[in-house]
């Protein structure tokens, strides 16, 4: 390298300028080598500093804002990079930049280690974790009082080595960082995910929203990792603000753990990594956590198939357990009207011991890959009831914070259409769409073949349909279709045969289906319409105590097939009072709505037990098992004159469900 | 406009240029404090961003006129000064800032040491922020006047890096008027922009000195290498005490006691700043544009 050195003699400095040393000024070669060489300008030999400010001869503002000046310093720069590239000693002074910039890069490095939060052991009901010291002293998290059951009465008091432990840590920093501790009992339902989701939503409130769940191992243990928002207010008075917040949960033979970090996403990052990697449970545990993600884009289905998915829904059943709402289990479910009535079966909502759960929430499906969402809320005890097929009816009329609220109030529900019974043949290939929760998550479809029919206990009949398509627990209630898309029947439950043979051990699984036509009374009080009301659980479609107008005209019909001709047994036909229109019929309150009823005989046959004021203009609704309901605004116009005992129609005539 | 100039050069005659830009500087303070009282403010504001900018811009002003007469002898275009200055506002303190946001973004939850004097403080101080503004501010002189041939002997290389670290502080002023949700008192605010100001000149003038020795000196490459690089480490040493020491000062527990912090932040950078001027003297007699003692014979 050519460095240049600084001219070997000395500069010839000013007269009587004192003998240069080494560090003596140099001046460069390309200006004059002194003043003495360029003549300063005037006043610069004066020694009065006072001058040399000079204002008013060039303002310095002046010459910030002159061109001339930035094109004369351009120049200069110019120049000056010339002479870097040029003058090789100038290369030296690059190192110190070179050094500087990597003790600031060392510096930030260090700092960023120095900074890393650091973490004290922390031991609880076999959950031990890092967790951040100097923070404030932990708080018990009072309960919530579940917003779907307003009269719950307060959580029992526990002590503190009691489950559930349940602590909050705060930050000394930032009081809305915050680090949650919850530690109880195993859920009883094993879809961990939707558990905890209801009660994240039963928590939070309505604007709640997580992202969905992932796991991730830790240590070789499973947990299920969720990142939610909520809104909140700090102090009560103050203004709601969002939250966000990262779940970790799991769960071991006996136990739930789950780690909450609340903050900002950059700060829940930062508690994640460095909290998470250290969780670890006792025990570790085989139960799946993951959720099954994607199985309807994985199965090859018809597109028919695909639509009904839209029509299946989860039921979740939760109950109070210690003053808290718990889920405690789940099925599947089909949507039978577009206001939301459910079908589902009937063991879906009661418990081993034939109890109804509290409650049922309905999770519907939101799109591949994502675990149902849950959106409204009921009672069992308000829904219509058929324990000897099986069957429930369900509609929720709570929302998720338990206000009253009508699944009508929104967009229609999709429903699916049924096959006709006699449609379903031995060797026909059947799709099973439901949640089973294994795992929760996505929607779930399996596909087998009809096998054949059997009765309830195993005996020849005509109860089931054996098939080979998987069905398992959460599967019950859910829609069991054919490759058209049309519903079959409802997955009901499944038989294992264990077969001990020697050194030979065979299982033997079918899947058992209830057969659609047997949802016939729920599905007519579904698509005639009904209001849920407590008590009201019988299918029975009948009014009871009718107020019968004194007078009036006897009327008689017949109800057919509208196909066939044939007539239509067991028909209900009834006449409502003046002003009640068909889409205002409610099932349930029969005796108000009604003025005029009769059921139809084995040869079609129906003579109304009341008679009907004349003259006037009513509606009629007709509802039979298997056909659609007939309702007609105004349909029966009666005439002052209109003889003692009519037939206004001459026949009634049903469409066949389709 | 006849009678201002001509009342400037009166007192200037009168007074000396310094004194009245010194004087300028403490008018501008009181006024500050005057208006606070007068307005009855009393807790701090948000200041809107021109009057935030003109804050930060007085002091600068007035300490740039106070430096530029430093150079006695050979006075610097006031065009490069200026430009200089300029570049220590809108080159080198941006560039500082971001540089040290890149290397070191906030980190939240971090578990900052309780004492002033706790390591991770010390470290952020000087090696990540001291070292970044004062690398910044030697960069933006190195690489433009230091080359060029207006930068002619040891004083000017205190003249141009002074100039930039005022430049620097109008940035770093500014920044600390106004912010989101920033609110400052009027007259703390302006008192610690004077004081800043000085501050950052003298740091940045520290380094000058050496980068005036450094480039005159007639000893090796390598030697003048290490010379600049220790005067770059030592004035990111000042600087990064300077943070320290005034959070150290200013802060009691959980309170804040910002006039404490601005005595203690113009007592540091004044002494900086005087040993500055002790060590000026040197060069300022070495200057080879320095008038000579009329020889005897009386000519020169």
């Amino acid at each position: 390298m050519s460095a240049p050195e600084p001219p070997e003699d000395p500069p010839k400095g000013p007269p009587g300028a004192p003998p240069a040393g080494p560090d003596a000024p140099v001046a460069r070669a390309d200006r004059p080598a002194s003043p003495a060489d360029a003549p300063p300008t005037a006043g610069k030999d004066e020694p009065d500093a006072g001058d040399s400010l000079g204002f008013e001869e060039e303002p310095a503002w002046a010459a910030l804002l002159s061109y001339e000046t930035y094109e004369q310093v351009a120049k200069k720069v110019l120049r000056a990079g010339t002479v870097v590239a040029r003058e090789g000693y100038q290369r030296h002074d690059a190192a110190v930049v070179a050094i500087a910039v990597a003790l600031i890069v060392g510096g930030a490095v260090l700092h960023r280690a120095l900074l890393r939060p650091a973490t004290t052991p922390f031991t609880a009901h076999g959950l031990t974790m890092q967790r951040t010291p100097h923070w404030l002293a932990p708080e018990d998290v009072p309960e919530v009082t579940p917003r779907l059951i307003r009269d719950a009465g307060p959580p029992p008091r526990r002590g503190r080595d009691e489950l559930p432990y349940h602590v909050m840590f705060t930050s000394s920093l930032d009081p809305d960082v915050r680090l949650e501790i919850q530690i109880d009992q195993r859920p009883a339902w094993s879809n961990v995910l939707t558990g905890l989701d209801l009660e994240r939503r039963n928590r939070w409130g309505e604007l709640y929203a997580a992202e969905g769940g992932r796991t991730r191992s830790i240590a070789g243990h499973d947990w299920l990792r969720t990142r939610f928002r909520y809104a909140y207010a700090p102090q009560k008075g103050d203004d709601p603000r969002i939250g966000h917040a990262v779940e970790y949960a799991t769960v071991d033979r006996e136990r739930l753990y789950v780690v909450t970090f609340h903050g900002e996403p950059d700060q829940t990052d930062v508690l994640e990594e460095v909290i998470a990697p250290t969780l670890r449970v006792g025990a570790r545990t085989g139960m799946p956590l993951l959720p099954q993600r994607n199985r309807v884009t994985q199965v090859r289905a018809p597109a028919a198939v695909r639509q009904a998915t839209e029509a299946t829904v989860m039921v979740v059943v939760a109950d109070l357990v210690d003053g808290r709402l718990r889920a405690v289990g789940g099925g599947s479910g089909v949507v039978v009207s577009p206001d939301g009535s459910v079908l589902t079966n009937y063991h879906v909502v009661h418990d081993t011991g034939g109890r109804l759960h509290e409650l049922f929430v309905i999770g519907r499906h939101v799109g591949a890959g994502q675990p149902p969402q849950l959106v409204c809320a009921g009672r069992p005890r308000r829904a219509k009831l058929q324990p000897e097929v099986d069957l429930a009816l369900l509609k929720c009329d709570l929302d998720l914070d338990g206000r009253a609220w009508a699944p009508s109030s929104g967009p229609a529900w999709p429903t699916i259409g049924a096959a006709r019974p006699e449609e379903v043949e031995p060797g026909q290939r059947l799709w099973v769409l439901g949640y089973p929760d294994v795992g929760g998550g996505d929607i779930t479809l399996s596909q087998g073949l009809v096998e054949g029919l059997t009765g309830d206990q195993g005996e020849l009949g005509r109860d089931f349909i054996k098939t080979d398509a998987s069905i398992t627990h959460g599967n019950s209630g859910g829609p069991v279709v054919a490759d058209d898309g049309r519903v079959v029947g409802i997955a009901t439950a499944f038989r294992v045969r264990v077969t001990v043979d020697g050194d030979t051990i065979e299982t033997a699984k079918v899947g058992l289906v209830r057969p659609w036509s047997a949802a016939g009374d729920l599905v007519a009080i579904a698509r005639a319409g009904w209001t849920p009301r407590d008590g009201m659980t019988s299918p029975e479609l009948e009014p009871t105590a009718i107020e019968a107008p004194a007078e009036g005209i006897r009327i008689s019909t017949r109800v057919l097939d509208y196909a066939n001709d044939r007539p239509v047994p067991d028909a209900l036909l009834m006449v409502l009072q003046p002003g009640v229109r068909a889409s205002e019929i409610d099932m349930n309150r029969l005796d108000d709505q009604v003025m005029a009823w009769g059921r139809s005989t084995s040869d079609g046959e129906v003579h109304l037990k009341q008679p009907v004021p004349v003259p006037g203009t009513y509606t009629v609704v007709v509802v039979a098992r298997g056909y659609e309901p007939l309702a007609g605004d105004g349909a029966l116009q009666l005439p002052e004159d209109a003889p003692a005992f009519f037939d206004p129609w001459g026949a009634v005539r049903l469409n066949a469900k389709p | 406009m006849l009678l201002p100039r001509w009342s400037l050069r009166r007192a200037r005659l009168l007074l000396g240029g310094k004194l009245v830009l010194v004087l300028g500087l403490t008018v501008f303070v009181a006024m500050m404090w005057v208006l606070e009282r007068l307005i009855g403010l009393d807790g701090p504001v948000a200041l809107p961003r021109v009057l935030a900018l003109a804050m930060a811009l007085v002091p600068a002003a007035l300490w740039l006129g106070f430096f530029y007469l430093q150079d006695r002898h050979e006075p610097e275009p006031k065009g490069f000064v200026a430009g200089v200055f300029v570049l220590g506002a809108a080159i080198a303190a941006p560039l500082a800032d971001f540089a040290v946001f890149q290397v070191s973004p906030p980190l939240p939850l971090a578990q900052h040491g309780l004492s002033p004097f706790a390591l991770d403080r010390l470290v952020f101080a000087l090696l990540v922020v001291g070292l970044a503004q004062e690398l910044c501010k030697y960069v933006v002189v190195r690489y433009t006047i230091y080359s060029s041939s207006e930068f002619d002997e040891p004083m000017d290389g205190v003249v141009y890096m002074m100039a930039c670290g005022t430049g620097f502080a109008v940035w770093a002023n500014y920044h600390r008027l106004h912010g989101q949700g920033h609110e400052v008192f009027l007259s703390i605010g302006a008192a610690s922009a004077v004081v800043t100001t000085l501050a950052h000149a003298s740091f940045a003038g520290a380094l000058g000195y050496v980068l005036g020795r450094a480039k005159f000196t007639r000893r090796t490459p390598l030697v003048r290498t290490v010379l600049l690089f220790f005067g770059l480490l030592g004035a990111a040493v000042l600087n990064g005490t300077f943070a320290v020491v005034e959070l150290y000062v200013s802060s009691s527990g959980l309170a804040q006691e910002p006039w404490k912090g601005v005595g203690f932040a113009a007592g540091f950078a004044m002494l900086v700043f005087a040993g500055l001027m002790l060590a000026s003297r040197r060069l300022l007699a070495d200057s080879p544009f320095r008038p000579r003692e009329p020889q005897p014979g009386g000519s020169r």
